[in-house]
């Protein structure tokens, strides 16, 4: 009796400690998500908003409209709602795909205004409507703020066009057409150096030769602070020192700047 | 009486206060120092949900390591905000505190009608609103013997900032008589950039990589505000928040001039390496994130940059006043540090912002690495050809003689 006592007595310990530890050393990865942001490169807007249920924060967001300034408030996050411009709240073929990813906004609410230039704040009213797809990344936002009306609306980046430039970069590093690959590179890299420059640092003989890039499955499109990235694995033929080859895992990582442009990889790892 | 007599009379005391004089000028400055001012008390204004309470024992880890084992760890008041921690029950719930004096013109104060509790004496998170602070602190001051030293903390020197717009304006004014000295660390002098949210610092990011930037930015803001875990709805967080009606309402006021002003703020970079399979190409653009939750700003006192900051230098620099640079600096991978882990996760939080929200100079790890026995961080002393310093050196050095702590041996 006393021994059946002693194992529940250690069983509820043991669960009581697994929750409380769960709870202590909580990873905030776990508990604290990245608000979603979206841009509309047309204009020039931002819109960041907390979509992560059940936190302190679901539901703010921070919306940028070029010369107006920044709006900061907290809104209602709907499954669904009645539109007033219908055509945005129309369902597309990524929506029906992905219906428990699409999020609907409708609200009219006080929020705090503030701008870049004077750094004063005041109150404002603002009616907001829209959907976020969160699943690819795509939203139709509308904004209306003393009597104007504001769009912002989010560029669809495609697959097929980030799987072909993926298979250019493949090509252009194994036949070491440095220029070529120069020219897929994002503008963020050549703003940063020149076509000599990355030709002189790709020519240097201190980093391993690699003969063949194939692609290691299925490409990924995900979005992370209002752009669009891909990434597509691929496994690496590499000759060693003694002529003999070895094989590494790596991915490539891809941003859209209206086309695809190749932005970096991480390193490769043996499978 | 003779003349002899009357020369003697008149010539031995003037001989004797020579001979002190001759003394005293041949003591090091430090020590004539030490010896004129051992009365020195020191005022601790700690920062945004710290505890005055736990602030003072010494076993604990935090800023008194700067003075705990020196000759002012008994010469330190330690200053409790309205609705301070060191109020909390073990038990839950607050202990009995005073009102607070809410004279504060002409530094704001929030709506006390409001959900945000200004006035609550059941409320004790120091997260409390800056200007019943500043007006405490006032009161606190007046009760203190001269010459007094105002050692603050983050949101400390805010509220010592409003201390000093008080000075200025009232009338009668006897604080400025008793405080000489007013040392800040990682002050949040014009404001936190983390209630402000991810896209202004997006928006004013001075690199042609903005959107990479931006995967760091928005990780770091997030982590900075899940780490601070700070109120939006007290009156705090809404004071600290660059160009808040707090800021408007004290930085337009000038400071005294005769006090000596000594502020530690930090910097730390982060460059961005985009990496070609087992190369790693030169940085793409280099973001400097301040101490994570403050960045440097400007040094003028009544400047109010967009984005908040944490320098303070009143009238430049001289042998009283200085400003101080903790530096670091972070090399992240775009693949391997942003990408890799963005993938897995889009809406996670990216192990680069860890580093930086951990590293041993920012905002909430400074406090552990200011003496020698803590790893310490060392920054260049304000006297020339003196070398790096620790923290809790170069400030117990500038409690020994403030009025004259940056002026170098042999100058004069």
């Amino acid at each position: 009796m006393k021994k059946k006592l002693l194992l529940i007595l250690i069983f509820i310990l043991t669960i009581v400690f697994t929750f409380s530890a769960r709870s202590i050393f909580a990873d905030p990865a776990d508990t604290n998500t990245v608000p979603v942001i979206l841009q509309d490169t047309s204009n020039g807007m931002m819109f960041s908003i907390q979509l992560t249920s059940g936190q302190s924060d679901t539901g703010q967001f921070d919306l940028y409209i070029p010369q107006k300034g920044y709006y900061q408030g907290k809104v209602e996050l709907r499954e669904k709602i009645k539109c007033d411009e219908k055509e945005d709240c129309l369902e597309d073929e990524d929506d029906k795909k992905n219906k428990s990813k699409v999020i609907h906004l409708k609200d009219t609410l006080t929020v705090w205004h503030y701008q870049t230039d004077d750094n004063s704040g005041s109150e404002v009213k603002v009616k907001i409507e829209g959907k976020i797809n969160t699943f690819s990344n795509s939203a139709i936002i509308n904004i209306w703020i003393e009597g104007n009306h504001y769009r912002l609306k989010t560029k669809k980046a495609d697959q097929k066009a980030a799987e072909e430039i993926s298979i250019q970069v493949a090509q252009y590093t194994t036949t070491r057409d440095w220029p070529a690959l120069y020219d897929l590179l994002s503008a963020q890299i050549q703003s940063s150096m020149t076509q000599e420059e990355f030709i002189q640092i790709m020519s240097q003989t201190n980093s391993p030769e690699i003969i063949a890039i194939n692609l290691n499955g299925e490409g990924k499109i995900f979005p992370a602070s209002g752009n669009s990235y891909f990434a597509q694995p691929v496994s690496l033929t590499v000759r060693q020192e003694d002529s003999s080859t070895k094989l590494f895992n790596s991915t490539q990582y891809f941003i859209f700047e209206d086309t695809w442009r190749f932005l970096s990889t991480d390193t490769p790892v043996v499978p | 009486m003779g003349i002899r007599k009357r020369l003697k009379a008149k010539i031995i005391p003037l001989l004797i206060f020579f001979g002190i004089a001759v003394l005293w000028l041949s003591l090091p400055l430090g020590a004539r120092a030490q010896a004129s001012e051992n009365q020195r008390q020191i005022v601790f204004v700690h920062g945004i949900k710290t505890d005055s309470r736990a602030a003072q024992n010494c076993n604990n880890p935090g800023f008194q390591s700067i003075w705990c084992g020196s000759s002012y760890e008994n010469k330190v008041n330690y200053f409790s905000y309205y609705q301070d921690i060191a109020y909390k029950k073990d038990t839950g719930g607050c202990n009995p505190q005073p009102a607070p004096d809410t004279n504060t013109d002409p530094l704001y104060a929030p709506d006390t009608s409001s959900a945000n509790r200004a006035i609550d004496p059941n409320t004790c998170d120091s997260q409390s609103a800056l200007a019943y602070n500043s007006t405490g602190l006032y009161n606190f001051l007046a009760t203190l013997p001269s010459p007094v030293a105002i050692i603050n903390h983050s949101m400390g020197a805010a509220i010592t900032r409003g201390w000093m717009t008080l000075t200025m304006e009232r009338e009668g004014d006897n604080t400025q008589n008793i405080v000489d000295t007013v040392i800040s660390i990682q002050g949040v002098q014009q404001g936190s950039f983390v209630p402000l949210g991810v896209l202004p610092f997006i928006n004013t990011l001075e690199t042609s990589a903005r959107a990479t930037s931006s995967l760091l930015v928005s990780s770091l803001i997030n982590y900075a505000k899940w780490q601070s875990g700070w109120d939006n709805n007290r009156p705090a967080l809404a004071d600290l928040t660059p160009g808040s009606e707090w800021y408007q309402s004290s930085l337009p006021y000038d400071v005294p001039s005769h006090l000596n002003y000594y502020n530690f703020y930090t910097d730390i970079k982060a460059s961005l390496h985009p990496q070609f399979f087992f190369r790693t190409l030169p940085s793409i653009g280099t973001i400097s994130f301040g101490d994570s939750v403050i960045l440097p700003g400007e040094s003028d006192h009544q400047a109010m940059p967009f984005l908040g900051g944490a320098r303070f230098l009143p009238f430049g620099e001289s042998f009283n006043r200085h400003e101080y640079t903790l530096e670091s600096s972070h090399d992240v991978l775009l693949g391997d540090g942003l990408l890799k882990p963005l993938r897995a996760n889009p809406f996670s939080i990216v192990s680069a912002a860890y580093a930086i929200g951990n590293d041993p100079i920012g905002h909430e790890k400074l406090n552990q690495h200011l003496d020698e026995d803590n790893n310490a961080f060392k920054v260049d002393s304000c006297r020339e050809n003196v070398g790096k310093k620790t923290v809790q050196r170069e400030i117990l050095r500038i409690l020994e003689d403030p009025q004259w702590a940056c002026l170098t041996p042999g100058e004069s």
